[in-house]
């Protein structure tokens, strides 16, 4: 079941209901059988693979808190969390690169590796990237001295919460922990600012990520024969393909939640329109995966005290496992790195730009926050081509059609603009002109506009349901899964 | 570590003063704009290299020692936070 299917708009409201016409631990039941329920409309042999992650994970920080100072009860924690990850999602990954490294040996000595074939087979467990790292944290923070979570009902909805359960957003416990123990009432608050989260990511997702997926699909089939306009059309497509797609599967998420009278963290701050630099995009895009990543890897990596340089090598280390978290193949990795360089690199020019007042004049210069937030989408965009690509060879190829004249065989921006996606698109950038404060943007004229339509229930129910009309009308006839369901 | 007496201490006002006059030299964002519950973070003022930087010079200002499960809590992320945490490690070592 995925959040934009039909499935899910009968499951949502009988799930609603259900949970406010019940009270008390019996409201939690409810909320845990639905989303075991959630889960295992998928393929119900991995809710047991839940389960016993859930009930490991239980123990074992019970265990880390009572007996707290003996570190080898975290290492097996995190031992046990790393290698169910590394087992579903990197055994085929890990023999494929092992017997590529070994081949030139095998043709030298004429000799026959053995070859599981059972690793092809395996199915990756959808959001085991996300709820085994809430396990992680959850056993490193009771380890820093966090209390554990005593009830058992508490924690399995902690590790099974539907809204999040997928896709993130990647939760903390100490947050979740207090909202469980809080005394819930129905508010029409949390109801129209669910409503309003769900409308507006189905629209994202249905009727822009779904629709600029075609476009996507036709510049991948077509890899070697794009034009340099060509390869340009279809990184732009696809890098707002991917923010439709994942920040709408989070708006849902997150309005799914608000319905519950639950508050789970924002993933997205406009990461391609406001950030000026790498860092402030990082601080932007998927921001509970990188700031998982700051807490539970670089930092440990380099403490509290670390010299630049060691700072800067832990930087491009996380963001190549920032990378393999993503996908268990080397472009996914190589796509890290580049973001890792880059990073450091901002790093180092914004120290630079500290040091020296001529740099400090032209960076506080208005017309530079614009041009920073454009660069750094370039930037953005062009690293990107590791995370389409199927490898890293390929990357380089469409980066080369990117950067030479090339004439095109596939006509990708006539199709582009031909596509059903043009008109959602700029209904989009109306609701965004006249909702979304953008600081470098003068939009103060369109702020009567903003009232107008938020200014009393019908009217926000009224738009909301113009969204929703909109979603179903410029839904494609197919649908795609939500990419970072992969991940 | 010096060991701190009463007439050491400094006002939490006084430490938040320190802390962003210290900031405004290292961000290339405008100081003034951030209240003293303003989340650093968030709002941009600090990202992960700039948190090591603040929390050097506080320990080499102020002749602190944080301990590790203080600087990974979240502690750290206002103006106020940082200068009650800093009041009290001042107010413990006096």
């Amino acid at each position: 079941m995925v959040f934009s299917s039909l499935n899910y708009l009968f499951f949502l409201p009988v799930v609603f209901f259900a949970y406010w016409l019940t009270s008390g631990s019996l409201r939690k039941v409810v909320l845990l059988i639905a989303s075991y329920i959630f889960y295992m409309s998928w393929l119900p042999a991995y809710g047991l693979l839940l389960l016993a992650m859930t009930l490991f994970n239980y123990f074992a920080a019970l265990f880390i808190d009572r007996y707290r100072g003996q570190k080898i009860l975290l290492w097996l924690a995190l031992s046990f969390n790393l290698l169910i990850l590394a087992y579903y999602k990197y055994a085929e990954f890990l023999c494929r690169s092992f017997f590529t490294l070994i081949s030139p040996a095998q043709k030298a000595f004429n000799f026959t590796a053995f070859h599981d074939n059972h690793v092809s087979t395996i199915i990756l467990p959808l959001g085991i990237s996300f709820f085994a790292f809430e396990f992680i944290h959850y056993c490193i923070d009771v380890h820093r001295g966090g209390r554990p979570i005593k009830n058992p009902l508490d924690f399995a909805l902690f590790s099974s919460f539907f809204p999040s359960q997928i896709s993130g957003p990647i939760k903390r416990y100490q947050q979740f922990a207090e909202q469980l123990s809080e005394r819930k009432t129905l508010s029409q608050e949390d109801v129209s600012a669910g409503c309003g989260l769900i409308v507006r990511g189905l629209f994202k997702k249905v009727a822009l990520a779904d629709n600029l997926a075609s476009i996507t699909s036709v510049g991948m089939n077509n890899w070697h024969s794009l034009g340099t306009l060509d390869a340009w059309v279809l990184m732009v497509v696809f890098v707002w393909q991917v923010y439709f797609d994942f920040s709408g599967y989070t708006d849902m998420g997150i309005g799914s939640a608000r319905l519950l009278g639950f508050q789970i963290p924002n993933n997205f701050d406009l990461p391609y329109i406001a950030s000026k630099n790498l860092i402030e995009f990082w601080q932007r895009w998927h921001i509970t995966l990188s700031t998982w990543l700051r807490d539970y890897v670089q930092l440990p990596m380099t403490g509290f005290r670390a010299s630049r340089l060691r700072f800067n090598l832990a930087t491009v280390v996380t963001m190549s496992a920032c990378g393999l978290w993503h996908g268990a193949a080397w472009h996914f990795v190589a796509w890290g790195f580049a973001h890792g360089l880059i990073l450091v690199a901002t790093r180092e020019y914004l120290q630079m730009v500290k040091a020296s007042s001529a740099l400090r004049q032209i960076h506080a210069q208005s017309w530079m926050v614009p041009v920073a937030c454009l660069g750094t989408f370039l930037l953005v965009l062009i690293a990107q081509t590791l995370f389409l690509a199927r490898s890293v060879p390929d990357a380089f190829h469409l980066l080369i059609t990117m950067l030479t004249p090339c004439r095109s065989a596939v006509d990708l921006s006539v199709r582009a603009l031909e596509s059903p996606v043009v008109v959602p698109l700029i209904l989009y950038a109306i609701w965004g002109l006249v909702f979304v404060e953008i600081s470098w943007l003068p939009l103060a004229a369109l702020r009567p506009i903003k009232e107008f339509l938020s200014a009393n229930s019908a009217r926000k129910a009224a738009l909301y349901i113009c969204i929703f009309v909109a979603s179903i009308a410029f839904a494609p006839s197919f649908a795609n899964p939500f990419i970072y369901f992969q991940f | 570590m010096i060991k701190l007496n009463k007439a050491h201490i400094q006002s939490v006002e006084s430490i938040e003063t320190k802390v962003r006059d210290f900031l405004s030299g290292n961000s290339l964002l405008d100081i003034s704009q951030a209240h003293s519950d303003t989340d650093l973070f968030k709002q941009g003022y600090l990202d992960s290299y700039g948190y090591i930087e603040l929390i050097k010079f506080l320990e080499t200002e102020f002749q602190i020692l944080f301990s590790d499960e203080e600087l990974v809590s979240g502690n750290l992320n206002t103006f106020a936070n940082v200068a009650h945490l800093v009041r009290t490690k001042l107010e413990s070592a006096a």
